[in-house]
């Protein structure tokens, strides 16, 4: 071999060994998200990619992901819409799973797309972290899906310890929306009340799905004179019972499972006193939510939403399998069913835990008079 | 209790009067059943809220624009759905109305979202205790409303040209064509009252019930038991059996059940049909 060949292959041996960390840093890895973009629930699916997009964002600014083999990576968001409709939904997750760039994914959030798609995932073998609260999502033998996002049983269990336990509520009135999610939450509340403090509700009551006078329901209620009224529905509802039990009288503490903005906006002062469970809230004091609220609202004006921190501590949660277990679906899979404690924003993970639900954090909320969510208490 | 119970359900069934009213109009005046007729309440409900909330319009101009924004969509919705199909199959009407109450609920869905939205009272916000009795005032006000739209609705049938025109297209179409009356001129004008009228019932009850895309099938479906109780085609018949539902509701939900109060609902429907096959007031038109 010439000196000039063989000064060639060294320069250019030279070359690739100075390019290998530009080549390894320039790599970019997908994390898919299937969320409600378009229609009228839109904004449920701004809140969960705003909240997955500032967690890409800050780990890239911070240098990427670093991989097992020594490279970096930055992360980028494959966002596909479910229009909140299963049959869109399972083309979505179709779309992400057939795409071999994609690693892994968050959501959908409404448990009904959920469900009739987890095949999909499971088939492909791509992990999943999904905020879906409906209990079977984790009940379905799949072992791809991770459940972000503590369930309705959690909740209610926690705001009786609170309410019954902690604040000494001594007659307890139970209300529910007859539909599938008040059943079984007042089947809980009646369950869990008289296994664990020995109370039968004073009344135990329903209403209609659509019913816009409550005023049967509501004088039953007033009538039995309960300390605590624990309600299981939906807003609407919810909305107008309160207001009928102020407007009758009824001085006691309402308790609710979807005290959020919504219902907020409807009560309006009567909401004042209420309070309820959430997975978190921004007001939750501690350091990380501090700092995520602040960074979320610089960037988008408004607060986060619940949803919002299950999808940032989601990817968080995604890059450090990518950057421990690797750059596989495989791989990631393989470290989150091993991993027994990963702590994240929103509360401490266990995605090793059996079924999937790997999160059980929640909150208790009472709304201040000036309708500001405080928390009361807070369960890991 | 009993008589806070029986002044909600008084309201409650006045609304539910009103729009079963509604539903006996256009059953007179075009042998239509109009299942979509919940649905007028609904987008009266929206209008209100378009024009006050999101447009600024004062509340006292917004109102009747929207009522008048209801009766233009069940002119413009008789005049390109209804009647092509007029003297069609029975079945097709009916399959046409129920696609137009899906049409119209899916469609403000679309427009105005699923979120429920509250509506400023504009009687005053808070009840009135009278005798151990809390009245909420536009509860007060549903009742005084759906009385004064009774009476001027009778004087309207009575006492004009319009009135008279209604009934004689509604007894006989042949013959109203042949004394001069343009028949299908007064079925377009009637559906347009008649969707007035519901949009009347979705202002009155937007403070009471929030505004909602998903109010008008419940709307319908107690409207329309109230219209069959009272002798489908009678209008003081559609008014007492909304009425009855609203009592019954609220009196069965205190002293029976609230869970199987709209079972109820049904079983006195049924019962009421057994009795009096023809309905409490057959014969008044």
């Amino acid at each position: 071999m010439s000196l000039s060949k063989r000064l060639a292959l060294v320069v250019g041996a030279a070359l690739l060994v100075a390019a290998g960390p530009a080549f390894a840093q320039s790599r970019t890895l997908h994390l898919g998200l299937v969320g409600i973009m378009t229609g009228p629930n839109a904004q449920n699916g701004e809140f969960c990619r705003n909240g997955a997009q500032l967690a890409i964002d800050e780990i890239n600014a911070a240098g990427g992901v670093r991989l097992p083999d020594g490279g970096s990576a930055t992360l980028e968001l494959v966002v596909v819409d479910d229009q909140a409709k299963p049959d869109i939904g399972l083309n979505a997750i179709r779309k992400l799973a057939s795409d071999e760039r994609v690693l892994a994914f968050l959501g959908p959030d409404f448990s009904g797309i959920t469900l009739p798609s987890l095949f999909v995932g499971a088939e492909a073998g791509l992990p999943q972290i999904t905020s879906s609260i409906g209990a079977k999502v984790t009940q379905s033998g799949y072992t791809h899906v991770f459940r972000g996002r503590s369930n309705d049983v959690t909740w209610m269990k926690a705001l009786v310890d609170y309410a019954v336990g902690d604040r000494k509520a001594k007659s307890v009135g139970v209300s529910f929306t007859n539909i599938e999610l008040g059943r079984s939450g007042r089947d809980v509340a009646v369950a869990y009340l008289k296994e664990k403090y020995g109370i039968e509700p004073v009344v135990d009551v329903s209403h209609g799905f659509g019913d816009r006078d409550l005023t049967a329901s509501a004088a039953r209620i007033v009538q039995a004179k309960p300390d605590l009224l624990i309600n299981w529905g939906t807003q609407i509802e919810a909305a107008l019972l309160l207001k009928e039990l102020r407007n009758l009288g009824w001085k006691g503490t309402f308790a609710f499972n979807a005290a959020d903005d919504i219902f907020v906006g409807l009560a309006k002062e009567t909401a004042a006193g209420v309070i309820g469970p959430q997975n978190w809230v921004w007001t939750k004091d501690d350091a990380g939510t501090t700092r995520f609220v602040r960074e979320y609202e610089r960037r988008h004006g408004k607060k986060p939403s619940p949803h919002s921190i299950v999808y940032y501590d989601g990817v968080r949660l995604l890059a450090q399998a990518i950057e421990k277990g690797g750059a596989s679906r495989k791989a990631i899979m393989a470290y989150l069913h091993g991993l027994d404690r990963w702590q994240g924003v929103q509360g401490t993970y266990v995605p090793s835990a059996k079924g999937g639900d790997i999160s059980t954090a929640t909150v208790i909320i009472r709304y201040t008079d000036e309708l500001v969510p405080q928390v009361v208490a807070s369960y890991p | 209790m009993l008589a806070q119970l029986i002044a909600s359900g008084l309201a409650t069934g006045c609304l539910y009067g009103l729009i079963g009213l509604g539903f006996v109009m256009i059953w007179n005046t075009a042998a239509v059943v109009n299942f979509a007729q919940g649905e007028f309440a609904m987008l009266g409900m929206f209008l209100a809220l378009t024009f006050h909330m999101f447009w600024e319009v004062p509340l006292w101009v917004a109102l009747p624009l929207a009522v008048a924004g209801a009766a233009a969509a069940g002119w413009a919705t008789e005049r390109l759905f209804v009647r092509p199909i007029l003297g069609a199959d029975p079945l097709s009407v009916i399959m046409v109305t129920i696609g137009l109450q899906i049409l119209f609920s899916n469609g403000a869905k679309f427009l105005w979202g699923t979120q429920p939205y509250p509506f400023p009272s504009y009687s005053g916000g808070d009840p009135v205790r009278v005798a151990g009795l809390v009245l909420q005032p536009q509860l007060v006000v549903i009742v005084a409303a759906t009385v004064a739209l009774a009476f001027l609705l009778h004087v309207l049938s009575q006492r004009t040209t319009f009135g008279k025109c209604l009934r004689a297209v509604s007894q006989d179409r042949e013959a109203a064509s042949l004394v001069g009356i343009d028949v299908n001129r007064t079925i377009a004008r009637g559906f347009a009252l008649s969707t007035g009228l519901a949009g009347v019932a979705g202002v009155l009850m937007a403070p009471v019930v929030f505004v909602a895309a998903d109010v008008g099938l419940p709307l319908l479906i107690k409207s329309f038991i109230a219209a069959v109780i009272g002798g489908f085609g009678s209008h003081p018949g559609a008014l007492v059996g909304g009425v009855l539902i609203g009592l019954l509701d609220n009196l069965v939900g205190f002293y029976v059940s609230t869970d199987y109060r709209d079972a109820i609902s049904f079983l006195a429907l049924v019962a009421i049909l057994l009795v009096r096959p023809q309905g409490l007031f057959p014969r008044h038109r």
